[in-house]
C-alpha cells in the first residue's frame, strides 16, 4: 500500500512497479522481469539475484533493514540479529559490523537483510531450507515475534522449534550453541550442508 | 578477481580460534573479501589454501616494485577505474631522465635537483622516485659509466633505457642489486631482454607498436617466468597515449584481460620540448592512469605541483587524513609546560601545532585518536567526550612528563570541561580558544599570568 501510494505521488520516485515476468527459477526466486529491472536500475552492475536464498546470490541490503541474517557454517544453519541487539553474535560480528560489511548495494553470499516479520513468512530463505535453518537469534527478537514464530514452526511440523533456537543466554559463539543444538536435536543439524 | 566471503571461508581452517583478531573464521573471511586484512593474519591457513587464495585475490593489475630499501617504490595494483569507487592504490612513480650524451655537468645538476627537491607537506615526505638512465650513444662502456655515476649519487629507483641487450647488460652489471626497471623489451629483442631480467630478477618494461603487440609480448615474458612487467604502449602523441591508458586500465579491470594487467610507463619527456607542456601532460597521466611518468628534468616549479597533485589523487577518499596519536613536544617543553589536547584530524593537528610553534611557548600537544575527525565532528560522533579524553590523558603517560596538572581543551569542547574535572581528578581544565589563530595569544597570556 505504502509503495503504491508513493508511486502515485511521485511516479519517478524510489518506489517503482516491477513486472515479475517469466519465472526463471521458482525455488531460488528469480524472474525475468525482476532481473531486467535490476540490470537497468543498477546501471548494469547486477543482472540477477535470488529472492529466496541467502547462500546463493542473495538480495542486497540497504543497511536500514530491521534484521540481518548470516550463515553459521559450523551449525549448518543461519542466525539473525535485530538492530536493537547491540551485543556480539555467533557470526563473530555485531549488527553494525554486519551492516557495514554487507550493506550498500552489494550482494554478499551468506548474508541478507530482512524485516522481523519476514522470518515467519513461508518464503523466508526457502531455497536454503527455510525457517528450520534458524539456530540463533537474540532473546528479545524471539519474544517479540514469538507467537508468529510458533505458528510457522507448527506449520512446519516442529512445534517446539522456538525452544531449540539458541540465544545470547546460551552463548554467542558457534561452539557454545552447537552443543545446545545437539542436545535439543535441532532439525538444521541433519539437513543437507548449507554451504557446498 | 574478488572472491566472496563464503568462497574464502571454505578455504580457511574453520576453527574459530580467534588468533587473527576477530572471533570467527567467517568474520575473518568477510574482512579478507573486503580487503581490510591480509591472509597472513591467520596462523593456521594451509599452504594449499594460501596459494589458491593468493591466485584468486591477485589484483587485476599486478603491483610491481622497483628499487630497493628507501628508494623502492611500488606501482600498479589498481582495482578501480575511478577514485571515488574505492581508492587508487599506488602513486604514479615520477622519474627524471639523464642520457649518456649529456654533458657531465648537466647530469650532475639534474641529479642534485633529484636529491634535493624533497618537500614535507601534511606530514608526508614528497619526492620523485626514480632516475631514468638512457643510452643514446648505444655504447655499452659509456652507458655503464653513467649508470655508475647515477647509482652512486642517488638512492632512488633506477630505470635503464636501451633497446640493445648488450648495453642493458653493462648497466645491469653495475646496479642489478638495486632492482632497476629494465626498459625495454621489444618484438626484436624480447628473448635476450627476458634472459637479462630473469638472470638479475629485475622488473622489465615491454614496448610495442600497438596494444596487440604488447599483449603478445607480456605473454612471452610470462612464459619466460617473468611476472614483474611494466607496459609502454609506444604512442608519443598525447591523444593516442591517453587513449591507450584508458583502454589498458579498462581491459585489465573490466574485461579481466590478464595480458594487459600491468602498470604502465609514459614519456611526457618525449611528447614535447616545452617544459610547461611536459608538466601538464605528466599531470594528466598522474590522474589517468600511468604507473610511471618520465620527465626530462625535475625543476622545483615542475615537480612540486606534480607531487601535490599525486598526493591528492592517491589519498584514500574514504578516510580523512589522520595524524599518529601521541604526545608531541613543541618548542622544547619541560616539566612546567602546559598541556594541550586536540583530535588527530591532520588539518586540525597542523593548524594547532603550527600556532603553538608561532606562540614560542614551550608546550606539550596531546593528539588523541578520533579516527581522523575534527574537533566538532569527533565530539558530535561521541569520539571526543570527557570520558574518552580522560582515559587517553591517563594512558598517554603525560603525567610522568609534567609536574603541572593543567590541561587545555579546544574551545569547541568547552561543554566537556565539567565532565573532565570529574574524570581527571587533580587536573585543572582550561578551555582554550575556538580558533587555532587565537592559540598564540592564549598561551602567551597564560605564561604572563603565571609569571605574576
Amino acid at each position: 500500500m505504502d509503495c503504491k501510494a508513493s508511486y502515485e505521488i511521485n511516479p519517478t520516485g524510489p518506489n517503482q512497479p516491477v513486472p515479475k515476468g517469466e519465472t526463471i527459477d521458482a525455488k531460488l526466486g528469480q524472474w525475468k522481469g525482476v532481473n531486467e529491472f535490476l540490470f537497468k536500475a543498477s546501471r548494469g552492475k547486477f543482472d540477477h539475484y535470488n529472492s529466496y536464498s541467502l547462500v546463493n546470490d542473495p538480495m542486497t541490503t540497504c543497511g536500514c533493514c530491521e534484521c540481518i541474517a548470516a550463515v553459521l557454517p559450523l551449525c549448518n544453519g543461519i542466525m539473525t540479529v535485530n538492530r536493537e541487539y547491540t551485543g556480539m553474535t555467533p557470526s563473530g560480528m555485531k549488527f553494525t559490523t554486519l551492516a557495514g560489511t554487507i550493506g550498500g548495494g552489494i550482494s554478499t553470499p551468506g548474508f541478507v537483510g530482512h524485516g522481523k516479520y519476514n522470518i515467519c513468512q513461508r518464503k523466508f530463505i526457502r531455497a536454503d531450507g527455510g525457517l528450520l535453518r534458524m539456530v540463533w537469534m537474540p532473546k528479545m527478537l524471539k519474544e517479540e515475534i514469538g507467537d508468529r514464530l510458533k505458528a510457522r514452526a507448527t506449520e512446519l511440523g516442529v512445534p517446539n522449534l522456538v525452544d531449540m533456537i539458541a540465544d545470547e543466554t546460551v552463548g554467542t559463539s558457534e561452539e557454545e550453541i552447537i552443543a545446545f543444538l545437539t542436545e535439543k536435536g535441532h532439525p538444521a543439524l541433519t539437513m543437507p550442508p548449507i554451504i557446498e | 578477481m574478488a572472491l566472496t566471503g563464503i568462497q574464502i571461508f571454505k578455504l580457511l581452517p574453520k576453527t574459530n580460534c580467534g588468533k587473527c583478531g576477530v572471533p570467527t573464521c567467517l568474520a575473518f573471511a568477510m574482512n579478507l573479501a573486503a580487503g581490510k586484512v591480509e591472509l597472513i593474519a591467520c596462523p593456521f591457513v594451509s599452504e594449499e589454501s594460501k596459494a589458491q587464495l593468493a591466485e584468486a585475490s591477485a589484483p587485476p593489475i599486478r603491483p610491481v616494485t622497483i628499487g630497493t630499501g628507501t628508494g623502492a617504490f611500488k606501482v600498479g595494483g589498481e582495482t578501480v577505474m575511478f577514485r571515488h569507487e574505492k581508492k587508487f592504490e599506488n602513486p604514479t612513480g615520477i622519474a627524471m631522465l639523464v642520457t649518456d650524451t649529456m654533458p657531465e655537468s648537466e647530469v650532475a645538476a639534474r641529479i642534485e635537483r633529484f636529491n634535493k627537491n624533497v618537500y614535507v607537506r601534511v606530514g608526508v615526505k614528497l619526492h620523485a622516485d626514480a632516475v631514468a638512465v638512457k643510452s643514446e650513444s648505444d655504447n655499452a662502456a659509456k652507458f655503464g659509466k653513467l649508470v655508475e655515476t647515477v647509482t652512486k649519487a642517488t638512492e632512488g629507483g633506477l630505470i635503464l633505457m636501451s633497446e640493445n641487450p648488450e648495453v642493458l647488460a653493462a648497466g645491469l652489471k653495475i646496479c642489478a642489486t638495486r632492482k632497476p626497471l629494465i626498459y625495454a623489451a621489444t618484438k626484436a629483442n624480447a628473448a635476450a631482454v627476458a634472459q637479462l631480467a630473469k638472470e638479475h630478477s629485475c622488473p622489465v618494461a615491454v614496448k610495442g607498436a600497438s596494444l596487440e603487440e604488447i599483449a603478445e609480448l607480456t605473454a612471452v615474458m610470462n612464459q619466460a617466468g617473468i611476472k614483474d612487467i611494466v607496459i609502454d604502449a609506444g604512442a608519443r602523441t598525447v591523444k593516442q597515449a591517453f587513449q591507450d591508458e584508458i583502454i589498458i586500465r579498462g581491459a585489465a579491470l573490466q574485461k579481466k584481460f590478464k595480458p594487459l594487467g600491468y602498470p604502465t610507463i609514459t614519456f611526457p619527456c618525449e611528447m614535447t620540448a616545452n617544459p610547461l607542456k611536459e608538466a601538464l601532460i605528466a599531470s594528466m597521466f598522474v590522474a589517468k592512469y600511468a604507473g610511471i611518468v618520465v620527465l626530462s628534468d625535475l625543476k622545483g616549479e615542475v615537480l612540486f605541483p606534480l607531487l601535490v597533485e599525486r598526493l591528492n589523487i592517491f589519498t584514500d577518499p574514504q578516510r580523512p587524513l589522520a595524524t599518529t596519536p601521541g604526545i608531541y613536544e613543541i618548542n622544547n617543553p619541560n616539566e612546567n609546560s602546559p598541556v594541550l589536547i586536540t583530535t588527530n584530524f591532520s588539518l586540525t593537528y597542523f593548524i594547532v601545532s603550527g600556532e603553538i610553534e608561532t606562540s614560542k611557548v614551550p608546550s606539550y600537544l596531546l593528539i588523541m585518536d578520533t579516527e581522523g575527525l575534527s574537533v566538532l565532528t569527533a565530539w558530535a560522533a561521541g569520539k571526543f567526550g570527557a570520558d574518552l579524553m580522560a582515559a587517553f590523558v591517563k594512558k598517554s603517560g603525560i603525567g610522568d612528563k609534567v609536574k603541572t596538572r593543567r590541561l587545555i581543551i579546544p574551545g569547541y569542547s568547552a561543554s566537556e570541561s565539567g565532565g573532565l574535572e570529574e574524570d581527571l581528578k587533580g587536573w585543572e581544565i582550561l578551555v582554550g580558544p575556538r580558533e587555532g589563530s587565537l592559540i598564540p595569544a592564549f598561551l602567551r597570556n597564560l605564561k604572563n599570568q603565571d609569571k605574576k
